[in-house]
């Protein structure tokens, strides 16, 4: 078990993670990661927010260990009348 | 009654909803306890023993799935009864009974509860009124679950605790908050955020307040509003919302 940050960068805001999470590894942390980051992302790109959203992992010693990133991007192919 | 009780059985809206002829034949069954928070009254799979009817506490039903991953199924308070309708015939607790906000309740032995139903009509008419309020509220969760964003079953999930709860400021961590919602905690701190930046909730270690209450209703999804109507067409005045207190 390692206890590891997950700081969300969202647009220009960054929010900081001072409490933590205890993972049996750092792959569980890193699938942590990626759910938070799809459920974060989801909501928001059905609402046209097209900030990516990036999670920076940390680990007990202040060093990032992981960043996940979901990018957010809509493109339209043929232009509506 | 333990020592350091201080309450009264009809401090649960639906005892209080009983004729006093009614309620007779229940009170010497019944036996105040204190709730502690966090405490686990039944684990998924206990044999359920008693029917707690909450006053001050709320008691959540926890799903646990394989992996760990928790997520709520349901919430008593003051409006209701736990450990009666979802046990009925197995008598097996379906998940984990924990206590999300300290305070008292009223418990009674499940056979006495049983006897003393079989013999009052109106006590039998309450309980089949709060089991069909309880479907229907399972049923709007589970569709809210399955459609609506995370940022709207928050303000749900603090609505419906600010209603059982008799203050603003409730005891929730994001972590908490995350294990009720089946999500991940940095989804529950972004959510969280937004509330307190759009000024409905404010947030401290370890506690929420609810700063704009009609604000949250606004932001929360149908399922809010349509849980509170059903609670106050069958069970009149049991349901008093925050806003109304």
């Amino acid at each position: 078990m390692a206890r590891y940050y997950f700081d969300v960068q969202d647009g220009t805001n960054l929010l900081r993670d001072d409490e933590g999470a205890e993972f049996d590894s750092l792959g569980a942390a890193i699938r942590g990661a990626a759910r938070s980051a799809t459920e974060i992302g989801t909501d928001r790109l059905a609402r046209g927010d097209l900030n990516d959203v990036v999670i920076k992992v940390r680990d007990e010693h202040d060093r990032r260990v992981v960043t996940v990133t979901a990018l957010m991007k809509i493109e339209q192919n043929v232009l509506s009348s | 009654m333990p020592q350091g009780v201080n309450a009264d059985h009809r401090l649960n809206r639906l005892l209080a909803a009983l004729e006093p002829g009614d309620f007779a034949p229940l009170e010497p069954h019944l036996e105040l306890v204190n709730l502690t928070h966090k405490q686990v009254l039944y684990e998924t799979g206990d044999p359920v023993t008693y029917a707690y009817f909450p006053h001050d506490a709320i008691i959540s039903l926890v799903n646990v799935m394989e992996d760990g991953g928790t997520v709520e199924i349901g919430v008593f308070g003051h409006e209701g009864v736990l450990g009666l309708l979802s046990a009925l015939v197995t008598r097996e607790a379906f998940g984990r009974y924990i206590v999300q906000m300290a305070g008292t309740a009223s418990r009674i032995q499940f056979e006495r509860l049983n006897e003393v139903r079989n013999a009052c009509p109106e006590l039998r008419q309450l309980i089949m009124n709060y089991g069909e309020v309880l479907l229907a509220q399972t049923f709007q969760t589970v569709s809210c679950n399955a459609v609506h964003p995370v940022e709207a079953r928050c303000c749900r999930w603090i609505l419906n605790m600010h209603d059982r709860a008799d203050k603003n400021t409730l005891p929730l961590t994001h972590e908490f908050l995350s294990e009720m919602l089946g999500v991940q905690r940095s989804s529950v701190s972004v959510v969280t955020r937004t509330l307190q930046s759009a000024g409905l909730i404010q947030q401290s270690r370890g506690s929420i307040t609810v700063t704009d209450r009609a604000g949250l209703e606004e932001t929360a999804c149908e399922c809010y509003a349509r849980v509170r109507r059903i609670y106050q067409r069958l069970l009149p005045g049991t349901y008093s919302t925050a806003r109304s207190r």
